[in-house]
């Protein structure tokens, strides 16, 4: 059963000369509990995708459905509290607040709901997991990237989103964190069927992920790829 | 969690929750300062008129007013109270003061009374000069006294300005906070949400300094009040200022205060909504131009540091445009206000003081005293230090001109019917006479100052009027009334007359301190000649005059005791007596007290504007954190960024100050034709070095601010700020 749709969809960029065509007929479909990696070079695409998924920005053609429900037809309210709700985000660079400690950051997405309770529990239970309970009291800038990353995941997962979209999650990772990363990500997925979509440029992380979906120049490859190699038109 | 978000927000930027607190101190203090003052002066005002010329806002003038006809005015639904002015009224002229429910329809209301009471349009009278201070005015009036309004326009001006120092603060902050709300917004914050957190974190910062600002800004105006008690102290007729403290003034400063702040707090709310997540989250605070733009004179003037310095003055334009323009209202308000102070000035030579400063040393009133019944005149000109003394009384009667006797020059202005009105029906123009009985010697005198052979038996008149078409009240030029061919005129009073010989028309008047009316036939006559003729038909003023000047030393104590001396000379007449020093002193003094005030005022919008800048281009520099670390990370060296600090110093002082000068010099220039002053004039004596000194702190200040704000720049971790860049 797809929890997630695109039909037909586009997204341009600027207007008349200055116009990018970043997306150009993304038809898509995902399965719950999938784990996919978008995997294209810089500028193909792959993030631009991943935001319009989530709702983070609008496309400019086509149609999105997560859930069943067109969220471009959500009104800006209904598809906030629709993203709160079903739709967990992990950026590159953690957009973590930097004025609240981590308890507060992985928390706050929970407060946005009124009347909904913290449950601190599931909090605490979250933190473990991602090996940063200890580091509860601290704030961003005195953790490492790594332990950045990792609160960002719980902050993610905390309102036990159905989708969860990581967009370079590793990009600013070495590869011991980048590893730990994929490996809390993968235990996420499986512990609370979660579908999850991650943008990589990193080919390697990405065969490790349940499916594989190619952009370039804003259009989803199928089959074998070209990459030129090096000095020469060997195939990949 | 909003709370521990904003407070931990404040608490980890001192520096933007600071900015904020003082702004919204200074300017609410400020505002609650001039509402106060304003609202003060304009109490002073209605008091000082209502004490000099009573409370009345419409009167009824005739000669007959009975007890029905005070009952029907006060049955006027508008008509609060209508009482006969027992002090004004005469046994044959009945003066009613009027007052209104709602004195805006006074206008509206006043001829309808008239009509009622079926009296003539002419018996009503208007206390336009009090009305004027509620705004109400003449419909008819096309030129109706815009002082207020003056007043008015100068007081919102700065209030915007103030207003607008709490709104760039509050952009500054909020602005460099789109980041951190676009995250909220992606992990599922509602618009709706970050609103409420903008706006409570608004009022948390702003309510306590607001109202503090408002209690010092009312405690301050008490005290300017109290001091400028202390130094007009010794002005002479002067009612002093008492305090008086407005709760809805000082209510609506607060209010309006709290408003900017929520409404500046809201804005960029509003913008977030606008804006997609990811719009949000992509935005660093960071300058953009959105489209390609050469600073081409700052590029070809000085490279890469201007074009550099041109595109984030460019980039920030929407920011610095309040910054721009609450500089360019108190600059405004300043350099109008000082301006204004210079007309005045001017216009108050042409008055009473600097116009009839030689035409008197002392003036005594013979009350009740007719100039016949003064048999002091000789005894008075033989006090030693007298140079001349003249003895009047005025009178009034009227005549009849045919067309045939006016002069060739009002001819060609239009006749009698432009300046007498309608004629009789045998086509005869009735003119107004205003009579000046002169004693005898002083008649004489003026016959040997006209060139005529002096004698007793005739008037001399007064033959000119003003050509209003060809000159202003200013500078009035006078044409010749009538044909100088008329040996007599024949004067009408209370359905009597009185031939009276003409010995002479004269262009020029005796030396007395009087004006004479635009429009009349103004006769001299000797007191021999008013007894024989005209005492018997035309009643003259009740009080007479006598005019002395001085032939001692102008000192104070000199006129002094001459004053004394004349005094005591005429103690069987029930007197009052004017001395023209002490006059000019205490005139002085209060043009001297109005001037520290006007100039009180000046320095308080100079300062309003110099905070407004200093504030602004301080947060501007702190917003450029990440901008200048990322010059300094390709290259530019500190030597350069601070030409670069020069440059935008240097524009974002003059640009408003170029702006204002223009629309100053408009404004004067428009004033000026307004009051028909000789622009040369006004320009002789403008407030350039005010003005000047205001553009140097303007410039000092920015300055300043930069000089801070690059140090602070130059000085901060390469490394933090570009992680900060990631970070935030």
């Amino acid at each position: 059963m797809s929890i997630l749709e695109l039909r037909h969809v586009g997204k341009t960029y600027g207007e008349k000369e200055n116009q990018v065509n970043a997306l150009r007929d993304i038809s898509l479909q995902v399965e719950e509990g999938e784990f996919a990696a978008i995997v294209g070079t810089s500028g193909s695409g792959k993030s631009t995708l991943l935001n319009l998924m989530g709702g983070l920005d609008n496309p400019t053609k086509g149609e999105i459905f997560i859930k069943n429900r067109e969220i471009g037809a959500l009104s800006r309210k209904e598809l906030t509290i629709f993203r709160r709700r079903n739709i967990g985000f992990v950026f590159q660079n953690y957009s973590l607040m930097p004025v609240l400690n981590v308890y507060d950051n992985v928390a706050l997405p929970v407060t946005f709901d009124r009347g909904k309770h913290i449950n601190r529990k599931y909090i605490e239970e979250l933190l473990r997991e991602l090996g940063i309970w200890e580091k509860r009291m601290k704030y961003p800038n005195e953790l490492s990237g790594g332990q950045q990353q990792r609160v960002a995941i719980a902050r993610a997962l905390v309102n036990k989103p159905h989708v969860l979209l990581c967009d370079e999650p590793t990009g600013n990772l070495d590869s011991s964190t980048t590893i730990e990363v994929m490996g809390l990500l993968k235990a996420s997925c499986r512990k609370y069927q979660q579908t999850i979509l991650m943008v990589t440029h990193n080919e390697a992380i990405a065969q490790t992920c349940d499916r594989v979906i190619h952009i370039e120049d804003g259009r989803i490859v199928t089959g074998k790829r070209i990459f030129p190699a090096k000095g020469g038109d060997e195939e990949c | 969690m909003w709370k521990d978000y904003s407070r931990s927000y404040i608490k980890n930027n001192p520096a933007s929750g600071i900015s904020i607190m003082a702004a919204a101190l200074i300017a609410s203090m400020f505002l609650s300062l001039l509402c106060s003052i304003a609202y003060n002066f304009w109490i002073y005002e209605v008091e000082r008129i209502i004490l000099e010329e009573g409370g009345w806002q419409g009167r009824i003038v005739c000669d007959k007013f009975d007890a029905e006809d005070l009952s029907l005015t006060r049955q006027f639904a508008n008509v609060e109270k209508a009482v006969i002015n027992e002090e004004l009224s005469e046994r044959d002229e009945i003066v009613v003061d009027i007052y209104f429910r709602n004195a805006g329809n006074i206008y509206h209301d006043m001829p309808l009374i008239s009509e009622q009471l079926g009296l003539e349009e002419d018996s009503v009278r208007y206390h336009s000069l009090l009305l004027s201070r509620y705004l109400i005015h003449d419909p008819e009036d096309e030129t109706p006294p815009m002082l207020l309004t003056l007043y008015l326009a100068i007081l919102t001006i700065t209030a915007l300005s103030l207003i607008l120092i709490i709104r760039g603060s509050f952009e500054m902050s909020m602005n460099a906070r789109i980041h951190q709300f676009g995250i909220f917004s992606s992990i599922g914050a509602t618009p709706k949400q970050v609103r409420n957190c903008l706006l409570q974190e608004a009022a948390v910062l702003s309510a306590a300094p607001v109202i503090l600002g408002g209690l010092l800004g009312t405690f301050i105006s008490y005290g300017l009040i109290e001091t400028i008690n202390i130094f007009s102290a010794d002005v002479t007729e002067r009612h002093e200022a008492v305090f008086h403290y407005s709760p809805s003034v000082f209510g609506a400063a607060i209010v309006v205060s709290l408003l900017t702040v929520l409404f500046s707090a809201w804005i960029p709310a509003r913008k977030l909504s606008r804006m997609t997540p990811l719009e949000a989250i992509q935005n660093t605070g960071g300058l953009l131009l959105k489209k390609r733009k050469h600073s081409r004179i700052l590029s070809a003037l000085l490279g890469i540091k201007g074009e550099l310095a041109g595109n984030a003055l460019k980039a920030q334009r929407k920011h610095l445009r309040i910054a721009t323009l609450s500089l360019l209202l108190s600059f405004l308000g300043f350099s109008i206000m000082l301006s204004f102070t210079v007309l005045a000035d001017i216009s108050t030579r042409y008055t009473y003081f600097e116009r009839y400063q030689d035409a008197w040393d002392i003036m005594i009133t013979l009350k009740d005293t007719e100039i016949s019944d003064f048999s002091l005149t000789d005894e008075l000109r033989d006090i030693s230090d007298i140079q001349d003394a003249a003895v009047y009384q005025k009178a009034e009667a009227m005549t009849f001109l045919p067309e045939r006797l006016q002069s060739d020059e009002l001819s060609s202005l239009g006749g009698l019917k432009t300046v007498a009105g309608t004629p009789k029906a045998d086509g005869q123009f009735q003119v107004s006479v205003p009579i000046v009985v002169l004693d005898d010697t002083s008649f004489l005198n003026f016959c040997s100052q006209i060139g005529i052979t002096p004698g007793l038996d005739g008037a001399i008149v007064l033959n000119q009027i003003w050509d209003s078409v060809n000159s202003n009240f200013r500078y009035k030029k006078y044409v010749p009334f009538v044909k100088e061919d008329n040996p007599a005129t024949m004067l009408y009073k209370n359905g009597k007359s009185a031939e009276i010989p003409v010995l002479s028309y004269a262009q020029e008047v005796p030396v007395l301190r009087e004006e004479y009316e635009n429009y009349a036939l103004v006769h001299f006559i000797p007191l021999t000649m008013w007894n024989k003729t005209l005492r018997e038909i035309c009643e003259a003023e009740s009080d007479s005059y006598i005019r002395i000047l001085s032939a001692a030393a102008e000192s104070p104590a000199g006129l002094d005791s001459l004053e004394k001396e004349a005094v005591e000379l005429v103690r069987e007449y029930k007197t009052e007596s004017e001395n023209r020093i002490w006059e000019r002193l205490s005139n002085d003094q209060l043009i001297y007290g109005m001037k520290v005030i006007f100039g009180a005022f000046c320095v308080l919008l100079a300062i309003i504007g110099i905070t407004n800048v200093f504030l602004n281009t301080s947060g501007f520099l702190r917003q450029r954190r990440r901008e200048f670390a990322r010059y300094m990370s390709i290259g530019l060296t500190p030597r350069e960024m601070r030409q670069m600090l020069c440059i935008e110093a240097f524009a974002t002082a003059g640009k408003p100050l170029l702006i204002t000068i223009p629309i100053t010099v408009l404004f004067v220039q428009f004033a000026v034709t307004a009051s028909y002053l000789d622009p040369m004039e006004f320009w002789a004596e403008a407030p350039i070095l005010p003005v000047l000194i205001f553009v140097a702190a303007v410039a000092l200040f920015v300055a300043l601010a930069y000089y801070i704000g690059g140090k602070r720049l130059l000085q901060s971790d390469l490394n933090e700020t570009l992680r900060n860049d990631t970070l935030r």
